[in-house]
């Protein structure tokens, strides 16, 4: 079937590309009304280019998107058009509840490097500990940037240490804010789940102060509020008495309630003698509860609560990004930048509804459990310049990182008597798990950028980094693209890449007591590896994860109106950073982060774009995306920390996230109406409930928006998300009390189990 | 694997299938403004007409623009007029084109350029920032993709040139230098 269709699929382009349209016969109504293909600037520093004639694949989302998919959190905009962006939303894994984690082509979270207009964007200080996808990795908060405020996103698919430095192993994601073109605007949308909870607020303003010679002040607000959803099962576990199992719910699972404030300001101002100053400002901050598990009357054997309690653990997150640079463009065409970025996340945890078991009935109820900050400064200074046919960049960067850890107040970790210390839900941090440390790295870089024909461009980058920590890297990047016929290229790529350890992969510490109903007191310790105990146990200072990368494609330009790309990828990576299993030590249970796998992942990314006009004078557009990532482990480094004969450890790289993921977008644009459909298909998965494998289905999901303009100004529009209600399959009875009880669903599941959502939005211009 | 196979087949046949229907649609940002640069000539006339024979577009410090003009406007006309597309980098040898395209250059040579084309009454096109606010008449750039542009008015009228109403509705004005 696939061989026949490939075959009529040359056939018809073949014939199709015969005849090319002339733009000069159409009207200036129509070429106002023409979109032009996409323009990226991430993967070269030689300037922007048609995303299609990139050397390297590129995705970019553009703003009619953005504005089309209805969609108000960056991780649903980048879910909703890039095959392979992974981004589950978990339930009863603390933290990682308030931040997911967000992948590409199936690799960690830190595995992906953010930009925010070309410049890194800090990670977030929350290391995931739990068993989410992205264990033992800290990954970027990508729903800390208003959406009101992005023109568009590119995402290169493909390495790119040599270019940026550390973490672009999966990819690169740089969002490019609003310029001040855009018309000022207030939104608002209004939705909930069709199951229950999930109701939400939005509102946003997006206000454009002009300054002289095209100059701008952006500002950009967005308050958001979401309730809860419940997907939880029976609480199967011995509720009052041992023996007797519950019959009722007791857990709610699925997504928290959140309040979010997003603030965004960006700016550029021109002056004299070419020099443009410019600003980013990103702050937000963030409210988000979840509860833990329900403690049961019988566990809990407290007067506080003789009916049990379910613990709430609530996040404060703060996080800020603040950018600001000058550049000149000289006479002779070369150019300097030079930009500092500072940026700062700061997480803190409380547990409310909960207590201390050591403290009996004197135990406080709410607790301030500590909490983690990661703040990161960038320093850059880049020059640009031009000759004949070849660009050359060179630059230097120096980057100084800080990471802390505060303990939280006494009564949230204190042991006062022998019943199991810490605030239920979630243990403070302790005294002995304050860290606060630093490192800085600086690097160099040159990228060459050469036109040998007007065929054949090529690019070359070196990069050299120097870490306080763990020393030094060089990585290289060689890339071509070879115009094989006026519509179609031939693009390749090879490279070599690193992941720097994270201060948190390097110095997370957090400590736990629980005491059974024999009295036995079982401590459980995340140590980190510098620690004495994880040294006895074979743990060594963590080195940077190493990655060699290869990709090759070919890009079909049929038509001025279709498009296609299809990119083979190979990635290579060494010393692969994953928390241990646990492993018993004396009375209780350590465990460590560890340079623990090599793996390699490849793949297939394919996509189709095409518009269609119609005679009526509407568009219709088709935009089809597939990918398909396949990670194995090749070896284990590291026998002592367990990973090697564990189960659960080696599906979470191998089969935890979908393979493949099928994204098929139809627009058809007839103003006043837009009509926007989104069906996707996430490929199967596998979870491990006690070292057994179980198999989850792949899954159809299908987003829906219809818009209508009202006015110039006005345009509303009514949508779902996921809106034939679609779930994941479930847990088999594993006889757990709470997987596939409490938790019918696995924390993978890429869509989340919160079922459709509907909305109502609207935006007026003015 | 069988999902695999079952997905492409999907997505491959869905192109199969919308392949015959294919018309119009997406070009670069440079082909858009080439094909747009010829449209103005019927919204814009000078109060002193040009007497060349030919239309001329006249290209400064922009190499690959001049290549797709001359590449697109071959064998076109403008205004019943065969088209002549020239390519300067000394601002002395400009004679009196029907559009003036200027490249992204340097402020100083900017202000140069545009004092030139003013003194010369030409019809200037850019699409570097703040150029129809430095004393320029119409500057392109691209919003959300599709293109839009900005004509300086008054220094449009000191250029004696005559532009429509119906392309300065759709045009954002701008207020700024008019030499």
């Amino acid at each position: 079937m696939k061989n026949i269709s490939l075959s009529l699929l040359v056939f018809s382009l073949t014939f199709t590309s015969l005849s090319a349209e002339d733009l000069s016969q159409s009207s200036l109504e129509d070429l106002m009304g023409m979109e032009s293909e996409a323009k990226a600037e991430v993967g070269s520093r030689s300037g922007s280019r048609d995303f299609l004639n990139s050397i390297v694949p590129i995705d970019v989302i553009t703003q009619g998107q953005i504005k089309k998919s209805g969609q108000k959190k960056l991780t649903q905009i980048l879910s909703y058009y890039i095959p392979g962006f992974n981004s589950p939303t978990p339930s009863i894994k603390d933290g990682s509840d308030h931040v997911p984690a967000s992948t590409l082509r199936g690799l960690n979270p830190d595995q992906v490097l953010v930009l925010i207009n070309g410049k890194r964007l800090h990670r977030s200080a929350l290391l995931h500990v739990n068993d989410t996808i992205g264990r033992g990795t800290s990954g970027v908060n990508l729903n800390t940037i208003a959406v009101a405020s992005i023109d568009h996103i590119e995402i290169l698919r493909d390495g790119a240490a040599a270019q940026y430095g550390s973490d672009a192993i999966a990819g690169v994601i740089n969002i490019i804010l609003k310029n001040g073109d855009y018309a000022n605007a207030v939104s608002s949308k209004i939705g909930a789940n069709l199951d229950g909870g999930g109701e939400s607020v939005q509102a946003d303003i997006f206000y454009s102060i002009p300054l002289e010679y095209d100059g701008y002040v952006n500002i950009t607000a967005d308050v958001q509020t979401q309730n809860k959803t419940d997907r939880a099962g029976i609480d199967a576990r011995d509720q009052y008495t041992a023996g007797v199992a519950g019959t009722t719910k007791t857990t709610p699972l699925g997504q928290p309630e959140a309040t979010n404030t997003l603030l965004v300001l960006n700016s550029k101002a021109y002056y004299e003698n070419d020099i443009t100053v410019y600003m980013a400002a990103l702050v937000n901050y963030q409210d988000s509860k979840n509860n833990a598990y329900f403690r049961t009357p019988k566990d809990a054997n407290s007067s506080l609560y003789p009916n049990g309690f379910l613990p709430i653990i609530q996040t404060k997150m703060l996080d800020y990004s603040l950018t600001g640079g000058i550049t000149q463009t000289l006479n002779d065409g070369s150019s300097w930048d030079l930009s500092q970025t500072l940026g700062s996340n700061d997480f803190h945890y409380y547990v409310n509804n909960s207590m201390n078991y050591s403290m009996g009935t004197s135990s406080p109820t709410s607790f301030d459990a500590g909490g983690l900050s990661n703040l990161q400064s960038v320093t850059n200074l880049d020059y640009k310049m031009q000759i004949a046919a070849l660009k050359v960049a060179v630059g230097v960067e120096y980057k100084y990182e800080n990471y802390k850890i505060v303990a939280g107040e006494r009564a949230s970790y204190a042991q006062d008597s022998n019943k199991t210390a810490g605030s239920q839900g979630f243990p403070g941090f302790q005294p002995e798990n304050e860290v606060d440390t630093s490192r800085n790295n600086y690097s160099v870089y040159l990228d060459l950028n050469y036109n040998f024909t007007e065929k054949l461009l090529f690019d070359g980058a070196v990069r050299f980094e120097d870490y306080s920590d763990f020393g030094s890297t060089t990585n290289y990047k060689l890339a071509f693209s070879y115009q094989l016929h006026p519509t179609l290229m031939l693009r390749a790529s090879g490279s070599t890449g690193f992941k720097a350890p994270t201060l948190s992969q390097s110095h997370f510490t957090a400590s736990a007591t629980t005491v059974d109903s024999t009295g036995a007191v079982t401590s459980t310790k995340t140590l980190s590896p510098s620690d004495p105990i994880a040294i006895s146990l074979g743990a060594k200072p963590l080195k940077p994860e190493l990655s060699e990368h290869f990709t090759t494609g070919l890009v079909y330009k049929a038509r001025e109106n279709l498009s296609m790309s299809s990119d083979y990828f190979y990635t290579k990576i060494k010393d692969r950073i994953m928390l241990s299993t646990d492993i018993a030590q004396g009375t209780g249970k350590v465990r460590y982060l560890t340079n623990a796998v090599n793996t390699q992942t490849q793949g297939v990314d394919v996509r189709v774009d095409y518009v269609y006009a119609l005679e009526s004078g509407a568009n219709l557009s088709f935009n089809g995306a597939f990918s398909y990532a396949k990670t194995e482990v090749l070896s284990f480094n590291d026998t002592a920390s367990g990973l090697a004969t564990s189960v659960e450890e080696k599906n979470r790289i191998e089969n935890a996230q979908p393979k493949d993921n099928l994204k098929l977008l139809f627009d058809y644009d007839f103003q006043p109406i837009n009509v926007a459909l989104n069906v996707n298909r996430y490929g199967a998965f596998k979870d491990v409930y006690n070292n057994r494998t179980y198999d989850f289905k792949a899954q159809w999901s299908s987003d829906l928006d219809i818009s209508y303009a009202v006015s110039k100004k006005l345009t509303c529009a009514i949508g779902g998300t996921n809106i034939f209600n679609s779930y994941p399959s479930k847990w088999p009875d594993v006889g757990s009390g709470t997987t596939g009880s409490i938790v019918p669903y696995s924390s993978y599941s890429p869509i989340g189990y919160s079922g459709a959502y509907y909305y109502i939005r609207a935006i007026y211009e003015f | 694997m069988a999902h695999m196979e079952l997905s492409m087949n999907i997505f491959f046949t869905l192109i199969i299938l919308i392949l015959p229907y294919m018309l119009s649609a997406s070009s670069s940002e440079s082909e858009i403004k080439v094909a747009i640069l010829g449209k103005f000539a019927h919204f814009v006339k000078h109060k002193t007409p040009t007497k060349n024979d030919n239309f001329v577009i006249t290209v400064f410090k922009d190499k690959n623009f001049v290549t797709l003009l001359q590449k697109k406007y071959a064998k076109k006309k403008i205004n019943k007029k065969n088209v002549e597309v020239n390519a300067i980098t000394e601002i002395s040898n400009i004679q009196r084109p029907d559009i003036l395209y200027i490249g992204d250059i340097p402020q100083e040579e900017q202000a140069k350029v545009i004092t030139t084309a003013y003194k010369h009454s030409l019809f200037s096109v850019s699409s570097q920032s703040g150029f129809a606010q430095r004393g320029g008449i119409l500057q392109l750039y691209f919003l959300s993709q599709k293109i839009r542009f900005k004509i300086n008015l008054t220094a449009a009228k000191k250029s004696n040139l005559k532009i429509s109403a119906s392309l300065l509705s759709i045009a954002t004005l701008v207020k700024g230098n008019q030499q």
